[in-house]
């Protein structure tokens, strides 16, 4: 399950960056090395919640919350709810 | 001996005598780290175009906040009329006859100015200014010395590369650090976000809460006296600053005035005399 999600967040990184690179690790920052731009927040948010099916609580957000892949399957995806 | 302080009308105050006095004493110091940057000083007009402000999408981030500047309108007959007519009513306020489209906001942030000022321009080193601005925020509340409608900022802007300006940042918060200490006013950094209208539906609002890119220095755990932004290349993009190419990032750190006098005063007392004393050569 977490694997089939993290292919569809290098995916969708890729396709809404502005770069032309090809690939990416799951611990390259996404913000912090401009691979999205902050504007792009909630597009990532929207398509984490449409892929693990859980809701992301906004007021909740950490500092580093959706810093690389491997933390966002961390933070949203593997939890328990 | 009264600190020099007058309240003009709600969220409108005056400083004179020992508070303005410690105002100077103040920016000095602040002057003092810019020039230790090599930062070059610019004043500003007290105006900002709606059309630099609305490419930063400020009237969607901060609608409550904004202040417009608004003129009559030129002909000739209405402002005989309102010459003649104009009311000021028992709540203090003036029907206005018929008004121009508002063009221009009262500056809410000093450091804005600087982006419009270098628009479009390439930068082969990292670029310092500072500049000293009286702000205008509308807000619900006022406190005099501490939430005023129009309020001075002191503000060292930073443009360069994300290295450039994270060395910028940190060196001006060590700088403010020790100078916190030789005061000895209770204040500690802590992350913030900025006063986001509806900001779940933000990005922005949303962004601040996830990368560390605003600091607050709060002074009595409730003030915040100074703070330390981190643009990234927010600006950079709205205003095309560039690098062999390449997007520039910007960075700076901002002084309420007022808050630090009344920081001071809330620590030392209303006697002057109390006050600490500091100079540029001990700061």
């Amino acid at each position: 399950m977490s694997n089939i999600i993290r292919k569809k967040l290098h995916v969708f990184i890729l396709e809404n960056c502005e770069s032309e690179i090809s690939s990416i690790s799951d611990n390259t920052p996404i913000f912090e090395s401009g691979l999205l731009k902050s504007i792009q927040i909630m597009d990532l948010i929207l398509f984490v919640e449409e892929i693990s099916g859980k809701e992301v609580d906004v007021e909740g957000l950490k500092p580093g919350s959706f810093k690389d892949i491997d933390t966002i399957i961390k933070n949203f995806v593997e939890t328990k709810n | 001996m009264k600190i020099g302080l007058s309240k003009h009308a709600k969220g409108l105050c005056a400083i004179y005598g020992p508070l303005l006095e410690l105002d100077k004493s103040l920016d000095a110091i602040f002057l003092s780290w810019a020039s230790q940057f090599k930062a070059i000083e610019y004043k500003f007009p007290q105006l900002l175009a709606v059309k630099h402000l609305d490419r930063l999408q400020y009237f969607t981030s901060f609608p409550h906040l904004a202040t417009f500047a608004v003129t009559l309108d030129r002909d000739e007959d209405e402002l005989k009329h309102f010459s003649s007519k104009h009311k000021v009513l028992e709540n203090g306020s003036l029907e206005l006859p018929k008004i121009q489209p508002s063009t221009h906001v009262i500056t809410p942030a000093a450091c804005y100015h600087a982006y419009v000022e270098f628009e479009g321009q390439q930068f082969d080193q990292q670029k310092i200014i500072t500049t000293r601005g009286i702000c205008c925020r509308c807000e619900d509340q006022y406190v005099s010395l501490e939430r005023q409608w129009t309020f001075s900022m002191r503000e060292i802007i930073c443009i360069g590369t994300p290295k450039e300006v994270h060395g910028f940042l940190n060196n001006a918060k060590e700088k403010v650090d020790g100078f916190i200490n030789k005061l000895g006013l209770n204040a500690k950094w802590e992350g913030a976000t900025d006063p986001f209208f509806n900001p779940k539906n933000n990005p922005k609002y949303i962004f601040q809460k996830l990368e560390p890119v605003k600091k607050e220095l709060v002074f009595d755990n409730r003030l915040a006296i100074a703070s330390t932004n981190d643009h990234i290349n927010y600006f950079g993009e709205a205003f095309n600053l560039t690098r062999d190419g390449e997007t520039l990032s910007s960075g700076c750190i901002a002084f309420g005035m007022e808050r630090w006098l009344s920081a001071i005063v809330n620590t030392y007392g209303e006697d002057p005399n109390s006050w600490p004393s500091f100079n540029i050569s001990n700061a």
